[in-house]
């Protein structure tokens, strides 16, 4: 068995697999059956004065038959009473002290509102603070949540005044509602964040009822816009966390959340600079027992790739992300469709006749049967007609010899200003 | 339909021939059209030629012979 202990910023846990901040921690029953079931953290349900949610709360996008491919809240923070979350908090510790207990706070950005709750959550043993600044409806019309979060200026002073009395680590979670994540990021580095998490969720509405012209979800004939979050999101979030791993002034542990559902989510994120892993969505749609396959698909993964322990993953694409500029523009790589395997669907036809290069032809071999052939010297290897490709194996995209030495846009600029008329 | 290679191997063609019989980049202007290619020749005539190259591949042609003239 692989080593899958890990260590975020000091925050210590049996595996890298946490649950977010959200319904399934949102009481001590439910974190220790999480527990129970192998995940090796919980960011509990943040904590702050406690709220008053609306009924009809959550919306959920099904995609071609794919249920949950995205999903919408508009819950708020815990409405529970402070000292009863403590005590389950106390207690929940007390049954599992190797596990990861992580209080995630939200109070207004005041710094006396910050030392007070800092304080009581941190005499009842939580292994590290959460501070939420990404919560994007309902408690950001209130000044808290993502409109604290969008703030470079805030996030700094709210971090800073939270360090100012914590003796366990801090992590920021971050907001994905900005143009630049790290720019927040930055400005909780600056703050002394010890760990940022990212992401919360996106500022999204679901739908609206061809039938009652209602938003889904309506509450009682009204909606407000709501968070996304589920598999729809991973792409958004990994190159949130990308774009952090690889930013020079950005040097603090990064937990990685949005659409992380399999061991393979986990590795991707992992592999991107994320030290571990947070899971809503995929808890709420399948249970806590998710974490048994996740558990066991990355440990095959890593004695599969040799690897002792899962900390050897953290990091490791993260050189392979750059700008745009760095990539190479004489790297060629074209369609190349497996006849034999084709089910003449022609769907890549179709795709690249009315929307790409025009470069897949339809032909008829002398027997009579139909074909589709690609012309290389057309085929821009947009990949396009493999996305759309229904059969597996049906096209692959193979790499051409360089014609031509590498050469990135960068690297053409620099040459060519030299060249410019004066 | 013209094959957008062959537009490509049209323009190679150009600046291969110019090349060829010695002739050397020595100033590039983009536009909103391509790229204008002005090629100068010590002894010929005339000494200079322009070409203006269209097409994204001629114009990575072009532009990768003279990154690798700088970094061979
Ligand atoms: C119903 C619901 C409630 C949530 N409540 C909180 C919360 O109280 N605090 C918080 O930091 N994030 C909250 N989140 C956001 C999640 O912690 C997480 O950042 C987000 O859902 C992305 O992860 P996922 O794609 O695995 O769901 C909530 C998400 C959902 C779906």
């Amino acid at each position: 068995m692989a080593d899958l202990r890990t260590n975020l910023a000091g925050i210590t846990s049996p595996n890298p697999f946490w649950l977010a901040s959200a319904p399934p921690t949102n009481s001590g029953y439910q974190v220790q059956r999480a527990f129970e079931a192998g995940w090796g953290g919980a960011v509990w349900k943040t904590l702050g004065e406690p709220i008053i949610n609306t009924s009809a709360r959550f919306a959920a996008i099904s995609f071609q038959g794919k249920k949950v491919a995205g999903f919408n809240n508009i819950e708020l923070i815990t409405d529970r009473p402070l000292d009863v979350n403590l005590k389950e908090i106390y207690e929940t510790k007390k049954r599992f002290p190797h596990h990861a207990i992580i209080a995630s706070l939200m109070v207004e950005p005041k710094q006396e509102k910050w030392h007070e709750i800092v304080k009581r959550v941190e005499d009842v043993g939580v292994d590290g603070l959460e501070l939420n600044f990404g919560c994007p409806h309902g408690m950001a019309e209130r000044g808290m949540g993502a409109a604290s979060g969008q703030q470079p200026d805030l996030v700094q002073a709210q971090t800073t005044w939270a360090k100012e009395v914590a003796k366990t680590p801090v992590i920021v979670k971050l907001t994905p509602n900005i143009t630049d994540i790290t720019v927040t990021a930055r400005a909780a580095v600056n703050g002394g964040a010890d760990a940022i998490s990212m992401i919360n969720t996106i500022n999204s509405l679901m739908g609206v009822d061809l039938d009652s012209w209602q938003t889904v979800p309506s509450v009682a004939g009204k909606g407000a816009h709501g968070g996304y979050c589920g598999p729809a999101v991973k792409p958004i979030a990994l190159n949130m966390v990308a774009e952090c791993a690889r930013h020079p002034a950005i040097a603090v542990p990064i937990s990685g959340i949005g659409g992380v559902g399999t061991w393979q989510d986990a590795v991707e994120f992992m592999l991107m600079g994320a030290t571990g892993v947070q899971v809503c969505t995929a808890a709420m749609h399948h249970g806590f027992s998710i974490v048994e396959d996740m558990i066991d698909g990355l440990n095959n993964y890593l004695e599969e790739k040799g690897l002792a322990s899962v900390s050897e993953l953290i990091g490791k694409s993260v050189a392979n992300y750059s700008e745009w500029g760095n990539l190479d523009l004489n790297y060629r790589t074209v369609a190349s469709i497996n006849t034999d395997v084709c089910i003449h669907c022609n769907k890549c036809h179709i795709a690249c006749e009315d929307t790409s290069h025009q470069c897949i032809e339809r032909k008829i071999a002398l027997d009579g049967t139909p074909f589709l052939h690609v012309r290389e010297e057309d085929c821009v290897g947009c990949n396009l007609c493999s996305i759309v490709c229904p059969e597996p194996g049906a096209i692959d995209m193979i790499t051409l010899p360089y014609e031509q030495p590498p050469m990135t846009w960068n690297e053409r600029q620099t040459v060519l200003a030299t060249y410019k008329g004066k | 339909m013209t094959a957008s290679w062959q537009l490509y191997v049209n323009e190679k063609e150009k600046i291969d021939a110019l090349l060829h019989r010695g002739y050397v980049i020595c100033e590039v202007t983009e536009s909103l059209e391509g790229a204008t290619v002005i090629f100068s020749h010590p002894t010929a005539t005339p000494i200079q030629e322009v070409l203006t190259v269209e097409t994204a591949d001629a114009r990575k042609y072009f532009s990768s012979l003279l990154v690798h003239s700088v970094t061979k």
